[in-house]
């Protein structure tokens, strides 16, 4: 009998063992084989995933032509994920480029991606256009001066500022000896510069042209910087609008733009309860183009009055050909009608526009316009825009799944650094 | 009792020992053509994603490349591909060739809505194995971008189909004699191929085909030298030998 059991169980321990080979064999080896199928499929997979990411980068925004990595550049520059190239191309959605382009390769919901935005200071770009009436006189004189040494500063704490000033047309000839136009009144610089505004004119004046308007399209008057500043955003600085700028809009006035008078009559000074046809138009064009093109105004109202008080108006002294009319070679210009009596319309005026467009409305504090450095200076000191962290698309990368992060290096525009984007996919 | 008892537990577990061992017998012979298969669809899946990062990748097949010698991974350049869809409509370019399987790619432009533009193109061979003589296919696709020019670059999808068969073998194996007798480092080979079918070769053609048993469609592919070949005119493993000359490629 216990040879019988010994029999039996040594057949049980024979079984054990052959059915324990047969499952080892099974376990290791094709295991092992479905393993090494699963991590050549994962392979073909992250290949997948990286081939897509590296195309994805190089192509191009219709509208601008740049690829997606450029487009990431300069996003990373200004920490804005919309970069804004000024007229003509306009916005581009950053993110949005990348959201149609990445559900087309991998699918809604399958992807995301992150590009930390580097901590850069962006460059300045400024239009300003400037009255060209005999009331500007002082202006001219302390923009000619002061400007340019004003930017220097920015630049050597490094704000890297650029402006160009669009005189409307006009001339008047000031007793301090300016005129009131471009050449020879300011040094040409890289980072200044003077253009009067009929050399772009050509650029904006279909835009500018309303029907009905017996002095047809374009710039109407010497005090016309509604239609002033929309030309000069149009047609942009000497630079051209670039699109890693902050860009900002300057005007600088003491009337309502297109002038004070009342239905443009210069014998009728700011008449109350009319309505300014003419100048609302060009009001409207100005704040119209700031507004399609997201730059803000910064009007600078030139105030008029001789005293802190304000209750007695100036006059301003401009030369003339001598004469009965223009004795010694001078007039005096008084400037109670319209100036004086439009000053609070003209804040209003200014006030819209600014409110309108995203900036600020300025008076100056005395005549001598001594101020008007120091309200540019504000302006530029101002203009920093937030920057958001990081550019972020795609769904939020769920924690339970087998992810794949590709990642790839975005060189970051003009300044010469680079940061990185972590794409991520998941199946 | 005892003596009766063992005379019928001995027989009991010789019959169960015989059965353990053919059951551990068929497990081996199981797991090892599972291996078998395993290995094979590894090569399938390995080749596919090889020949996909080589035509995307290389300057020799479809990567676009700069006036500066920049070359762009997963840019293909549209002026080759316009080339490569006119130029080897039915075989597979030498930039990416497998002399192991053949494969057809196509590459689409995608659109805003996630869809295919319409433009098309395709290139590599139009034909492979079927029936039993088709071993293995698979297909799989790699995102690429389409550079029509220097300021509109496209996003698209190559897919490529790449097949496993006795047709892809036989003629791997011709196509890469004939490549090596054109450079001069092999003239003569031999080779055993097995075949479900019949292979007829088409001079004026210049096609290889393969009927495979129970069935009258002809497969056929593109070769790459002209052959002297009569043909398989029976199924079952047939021993070939090989000689080059003067571009001409001789099967006996």
């Amino acid at each position: 009998m216990k040879g019988q059991i010994f029999e039996i169980f040594g057949f049980l321990i024979l079984a054990i063992a052959v059915i324990g080979i047969i499952v080892l064999i099974r376990y290791f080896l094709v295991g092992s084989y479905s393993k090494t199928i699963m991590a050549m499929a994962e392979r073909h997979v992250y290949e997948e995933v990286h081939a897509g990411v590296n195309s994805i980068f190089f192509m191009t925004e219709e509208k601008s032509g740049r690829s997606l990595m450029e487009l990431v550049g300069i996003a990373a520059y200004t920490g804005n994920d919309t970069v804004n190239f000024g007229p003509g191309i306009g916005d581009i959605n950053v993110v949005k480029e990348l959201e149609w382009r990445m559900n087309a390769l991998y699918g809604k919901g399958h992807w995301h991606v992150t590009v930390p935005y580097p901590d850069i200071t962006p460059d300045v770009q400024i239009v300003m256009v400037l009255d060209a009436s005999a009331s500007m006189c002082y202006a001219v004189k302390e923009i000619s001066e002061r400007m340019p040494a004003l930017i220097e500063n920015f630049i050597a704490s490094g704000k890297k500022v650029s402006a160009t000033l669009y005189i409307l047309p006009g001339g008047a000839d000031c007793c301090n000896g300016y005129k009131l136009q471009c050449s020879n009144q300011f040094p040409e610089k890289s980072y200044f510069h003077c253009r009067q505004i009929e050399e772009i004119e050509s650029k904006c004046i279909t835009k500018l042209a309303r029907g009905g308007n017996q002095l047809g399209g374009g710039i109407q008057t010497d005090e016309d910087y509604g239609h002033g500043i929309a030309c000069a955003i149009e047609a942009g600085p000497v630079e051209e609008w670039s699109p890693l700028s902050i860009k900002l809009g300057i005007v600088i006035s003491d009337e309502l733009p297109e002038g004070s008078e009342c239905f443009m009559n210069a014998n009728l000074g700011c008449c109350p309860g009319q309505d300014y046809v003419e100048q609302r138009s060009s009001l409207e064009a100005g704040i119209k183009s700031a507004k399609e093109n997201k730059i803000p105004i910064f009007p600078i109202q030139q105030i008029d009055f001789t005293d802190s008080s304000r209750a007695q108006c100036a006059t301003i002294c401009q030369r003339c050909t001598p004469g009965p009319n223009c004795p010694g070679g001078v007039s005096y210009g008084d400037l109670t009608s319209p100036q004086c009596q439009c000053t609070d319309l003209v804040a209003q005026y200014h006030q819209e526009m600014a409110s309108s467009t995203g900036g600020k409305a300025f008076t100056l504090d005395s005549i001598s316009a001594t101020d008007i450095i120091d309200k540019i200076n504000q302006i530029i000191t101002g203009a920093n825009p937030v920057r958001k962290p990081n550019l972020e698309a795609g769904s939020p990368v769920p924690s339970l799944k087998n992810t794949r992060v590709v990642e790839v290096l975005i060189p970051v525009s003009v300044s010469g650094i680079y940061t990185k984007a972590y794409v991520t996919q998941w199946s | 009792m005892k003596g009766q008892l063992s005379y019928i537990i001995k027989p009991i577990t010789l019959v169960m020992i015989i059965v353990l061992l053919f059951l551990l017998y068929q497990s081996i012979s199981e797991t090892s053509a599972k291996e078998k298969e395993a290995q094979k669809n590894l090569n399938v899946v390995a080749s596919t994603t090889d020949v996909l990062l080589i035509l995307s990748n290389s300057y020799d097949c479809l990567a676009y490349r700069t006036n500066t010698e920049s070359i762009y991974s997963n840019v293909l350049d549209l002026a080759k591909l316009e080339e490569f869809s006119k130029n080897y409509d039915a075989i597979e370019p030498e930039c990416a060739r497998s002399y192991e399987f053949g494969w057809r790619a196509n590459v689409y432009e995608i659109g805003k809505n996630s869809l295919p533009t319409g433009a098309n193109w395709s290139f590599g061979t139009k034909e492979f194995s079927t029936g039993a003589a088709l071993k293995d296919s698979i297909t799989l696709p790699i995102p690429v971008a389409i550079r029509r020019s220097e300021k509109t670059i496209t996003p698209g999808k190559m897919e490529i189909k790449l097949v496993d068969g006795e047709l892809e073998k036989i003629a791997g194996y011709i196509d890469w004699s004939c490549e090596l007798g054109k450079r001069n480092r092999m003239t003569t080979s031999s080779f055993s191929v097995y075949i479900h079918g019949i292979i007829s070769y088409d001079a004026p053609s210049n096609n290889l085909c393969l009927t495979p048993s129970g069935s009258n469609k002809k497969s056929c592919r593109q070769m790459v030298c002209q052959l002297d070949f009569a043909g398989l005119k029976s199924p079952g493993e047939h021993m070939l030998s090989l000689s080059y000359s003067n571009g001409r490629v001789a099967i006996a």
